[in-house]
């Protein structure tokens, strides 16, 4: 049971949230910078809605321990995964997107991780055919998330291996990280912590403050590297004739 | 062909790999696990659930 106190500090953090999505939302539909980055535009623009708007509405309406909130919060989780999945997919696009047959490689391997966690998580319900649905909901939910957490891991990596000069890339992948390590680590320590109600109230604050911490990186990411010019356009002809008078 | 052998068991660690974390973090500790069980991570700044049906 949460204090007043605890519920104010949960407020806030939702309401954080909430503006920080906006925020990223704005800053990417100003001066058009969402058409440089279409994947991150979309899955921020899908966090607010679906956090930011659709289970405040749920909690308001139905409560934080009902069932329909329950099935609203666990069904847009599916989707923030999936989103974040295609995330990654995107990523790895634009990490690899000099070298094509490295590319076609890294296609592949995506195709296969997708239908591998569907069917393990497939294969562990198929003995437990009672609440099949929700069941499947949240098993798919968490694999896929931690399968997200390994594939974002091994992006990073390469990102490193391969030396690529993305600065932009490389936060938004760092913020991926701080979601999705920050949230294995919370659950790490909720298991580790002997004393249950600290570590239930470290997980119910603490894994809102890793999706704050990766809307922050992201903000960062968004606010310090400049746009690309394209060096067709006619600012980027005019970049490039100062460079070169330099 | 080659090339889809090789990305199919990079594949399988991968997915091998993040359910086996998701099974070792859930695990961890020697004390049973409280009721009911929070194993469940999520995305968002939204007051989470119990899963349903739990």
């Amino acid at each position: 049971m949460l204090h007043s106190g605890d519920k104010l500090l949960s407020y806030g953090l939702e309401y954080a949230g909430c503006g920080m999505e906006a925020l990223i939302c704005f800053l990417l539909a100003r001066e058009g910078r969402w058409r440089h980055l279409k994947g991150l535009y979309l899955y921020v623009a899908g966090l607010f809605l679906l956090d930011g708007v659709g289970r405040s509405a749920a909690l308001n309406y139905f409560g934080q321990r009902s069932r329909q909130y329950a099935y609203f919060y666990w069904l847009t989780d599916v989707l923030l995964a999936l989103g974040a999945f295609l995330l990654i997919c995107g990523f790895f696009r634009r990490a690899s997107a000099k070298e094509e047959k490295f590319w076609s490689v890294v296609r592949t391997l995506l195709v296969f991780v997708f239908i591998l966690v569907v069917g393990m998580t497939g294969l562990s319900l198929s003995r437990n055919y009672s609440h099949l649905f929700s069941k499947f909901i949240v098993e798919f939910s968490q694999n896929l998330y931690f399968t997200c957490l390994v594939l974002n891991t091994l992006l990073y990596v390469m990102i490193q291996q391969l030396a690529i000069d993305d600065e932009e890339l490389g936060l938004l992948v760092c913020g991926l990280g701080v979601q999705f390590a920050g949230g294995a680590a919370v659950l790490a320590l909720y298991h580790l912590t002997l004393g249950e109600n600290f570590a239930r109230l470290i997980f119910n604050f603490f894994n809102p403050a890793c999706t704050l911490g990766m809307l922050l990186t992201w903000i960062y990411a968004i606010v310090k590297t400049p746009e690309p010019i394209p060096v067709g356009s006619r600012s980027g002809k005019a970049a490039l004739v100062e460079a070169v008078a330099e | 062909m080659k090339n889809y052998f090789f990305a199919f068991l990079l594949a399988l660690l991968v997915v091998l790999s993040g359910v086996s974390l998701r099974r070792s973090v859930v695990g961890i500790g020697t004390a049973p696990a409280p009721l009911p069980p929070m194993t469940s991570v999520a995305i968002g700044t939204a007051p989470a659930p119990l899963p349903p049906m739990q």
